[in-house]
């Protein structure tokens, strides 16, 4: 017991006012740079090369951690006489504090290092998460940050990566598959509406030449519902790129004499 | 004409001329200043007289021009003149590209000096034994009935028997075969080849042989070599920057002259390396649409430019384009890509992530 209490005071040995007051310093300096290279990748980002955007993006929650375990292993030689008897006190107690205190943060935390490592998103992604759909603007210690078509931003922890899956529409890559929905009377032969969706796409200023494009149709009861798959070679112009394809495909389709099925009709069905 | 290319190369294998790997990280770092705005130009050789003045009468003459046209002709008759004269050959359809920084009548000239029949219009003519396309600029049109147009025209160039050269730029040619694979009728695309620093120096020293061209930045006689190595890395530089297209390298070199006023170095000519511009600030998204549709389509009319960009252009934005060099219009009222941005537009759109094909 006499043992345990030599311990804890020889782990406390070195806490002093100045101590404290170097550590704040370093953390606050920490703190501070990690900020500045919050704000600064970011628009270094939108500078360079498309290929080097999301690379650099990347880097700011990689930055974070390095940042977080520098300061950590300046800090706590300060505060704490570390010999491996205290470190195992200090781990201990940590590990208690996080079991029961802290547990929905720890394992945010932790599931945001996993999150770093396996990428199942990384900044600048486009992803779906439960029915959140939106661009990770950032990745924190707790949470992702998601920006939605609708200018919302949504927090949502990491910790939903042990229970949900993740779709991620661009996995890292600078584009996306884009589709646009069209509902078509099924009272006409199928001919040539591949075709004309196709020309539809190709004209797109939007379009990644490389990628495929693809028209796939299937009955529904109330049509034919057609979607018109390309990618676009930029993924912040998706929605353009669908708005294009969807006014377009409408416009060309009607000029072919196909009927658009309405909502209202079908309402009044 | 020493160092100069004795032959057309194959599409894909074009050799763009290479800088130096330190002077390609100074550029990137220069473009980044000035992405950044830290750019404040204040770079010159101690060297540098402080009064010269900028040219305003070109430095080059006909002579110069009509040396090169008669090199690519040249060029051009030893690629295709067997196989134009052939009787029967299986190589019905054959193209041959050029950098889009090119003059765009180039081949139209080369054809017309030949007497060979072109199809300005891009409508072929199945009574011809051979014809020239000149230009791609009839077949790119991104919208459904140029696309329409383009089809006829293949269909065509199958069933007809006409003996067909295809001419044109190479983003254009990239376009067209991403579209509609017209590259699939065509049994060999050539390339006008690149000129190299030491060509484009014999290509200066055509008409300035005894002339002293220095460099503002290091103050050495930029076309000096020793042991074959240049004494300046301007021209090395600049054969990089314009992809080795000789036009657009002597355009980028008349732009960049500034002449001595002094009597004693009359005959000395300083050079600055060239000051791209870059596009409107806030609207480098719109100006980077409008680039690309009016490189894909050669010659663009303003008023087609809502029938192929579903964007609302800022006004003003196709005046600040041509104040800033990246625009004009031609002869027919068509907006075209100034010949020697090319290359630059090109990396603009490259980098923007623009698909802008293979060279």
């Amino acid at each position: 017991m006499e043992d345990r209490a030599d311990q804890i005071r020889s782990l406390f040995e070195d806490f002093g006012t100045w101590n404290i007051l170097q550590a704040v310093t370093i953390a606050v300096l920490f703190i501070l740079l990690y900020k500045l290279v919050k704000i600064a990748l970011p628009r270094l980002a939108e500078l360079l090369p498309t290929n080097l955007r999301i690379m650099v993006l990347n880097a700011v929650p990689l930055a974070r951690i390095v940042l977080m375990l520098a300061a950590l292993l300046l800090i706590i030689p300060l505060l704490f006489d570390v010999t491996v008897e205290n470190l195992v006190l200090i781990l201990g107690t940590i590990g208690v504090a996080l079991g029961f205190a802290l547990k929905d943060f720890a394992t945010s935390a932790f599931a945001g290092l996993v999150a770093v490592y396996e990428k199942p998103y990384r900044s600048g992604d486009w992803v779906r998460i439960g029915d959140d759909y939106g661009e990770v603007i950032e990745i924190g210690l707790r949470a992702v940050e998601l920006r939605t078509a609708d200018d919302d931003v949504v927090t949502i922890p990491h910790s939903r990566i042990w229970s949900e899956n993740i779709i991620n529409s661009n996995n890292g890559e600078n584009t996306l598959m884009c589709v646009a929905e069209f509902l078509i009377d099924p009272g006409r032969r199928a001919d040539g509406i591949s075709d004309l969706l196709k020309d539809v796409a190709l004209t797109s200023p939007f379009l990644d030449w490389e990628r495929p494009i693809v028209v796939v149709m299937r009955n529904e009861s109330c049509g034919t519902r057609v979607l018109l798959r390309a990618y676009p070679f930029e993924i912040r112009d998706q929605f353009a790129f669908i708005s294009d394809l969807t006014a377009r495909g409408r416009d060309a389709l009607v000029g072919a004499g196909i009927r658009i099925v309405r909502m209202p009709e079908l309402a009044g069905e | 004409m020493e160092h100069f290319p004795k032959s057309l190369v194959s599409f894909p294998d074009y050799p763009k001329p290479q800088t130096r790997a330190t002077n390609r990280v100074r550029d990137a770092f220069l473009r980044l200043r000035r992405n950044l705005h830290l750019d404040n130009g204040e770079d010159e050789s101690d060297l540098v007289p402080d009064d010269l003045q900028s040219v305003t009468s070109p430095i080059f003459g006909q002579e110069t021009f009509d040396r090169l046209d008669e090199h690519v002709f040249g060029l051009l008759d030893d690629s295709f003149a067997d196989w134009v004269e052939e009787e029967d050959t299986p190589h019905r359809v054959c193209a041959c590209l050029s950098l889009p920084s090119a003059p765009s009548d180039l081949f139209q000239r080369w054809a017309e000096s030949r007497g060979h029949a072109t199809l300005e219009d891009g409508k072929l003519d199945g009574r011809l034994r051979f014809a020239v396309l000149p230009s791609l600029d009839p077949l790119c049109e991104r919208s459904p009935s140029g696309l329409e147009r383009l089809r006829r025209f293949c269909e065509k160039a199958e069933t007809d028997k006409t003996r067909l050269l295809l001419c044109g730029s190479t983003i254009q040619w990239s376009f067209i075969h991403w579209i509609c694979g017209l590259d699939l009728l065509v049994s060999d695309v050539r390339m006008i080849p690149p000129l190299d620093a030491a060509a484009l120096a014999s290509l200066l020293a055509i008409e300035h042989d005894a002339h002293c061209f220095k460099s503002v930045k290091s103050g050495a006689a930029i076309l000096n070599t020793e042991d074959g190595e240049f004494a300046d890395d301007y021209m090395i530089d600049l054969a990089a920057d314009v992809w080795g297209c000789p036009w657009a390298a002597l355009e980028v070199f008349e732009h960049s002259v500034t002449r001595n006023v002094s009597a004693e170095e009359a005959d000395v000519t300083w050079l600055d390396r060239y000051d791209w511009p870059a596009l409107p600030m806030n609207h480098t998204r719109d100006a980077r649409f409008l680039l690309h549709a009016v490189l894909i389509h050669g010659g663009l009319a303003p008023q087609d430019i809502a029938n192929v960009l579903p964007l609302t252009l800022p006004y003003g934005l196709l005046r600040a384009l041509k104040r800033r060099g990246f625009l004009c219009m031609d002869d027919t009222g068509h907006l075209r890509i100034v010949p020697h941005m090319a290359s630059h537009v090109h990396r603009v759109l490259r980098e923007a992530g623009f698909p802008v094909g293979e060279v």
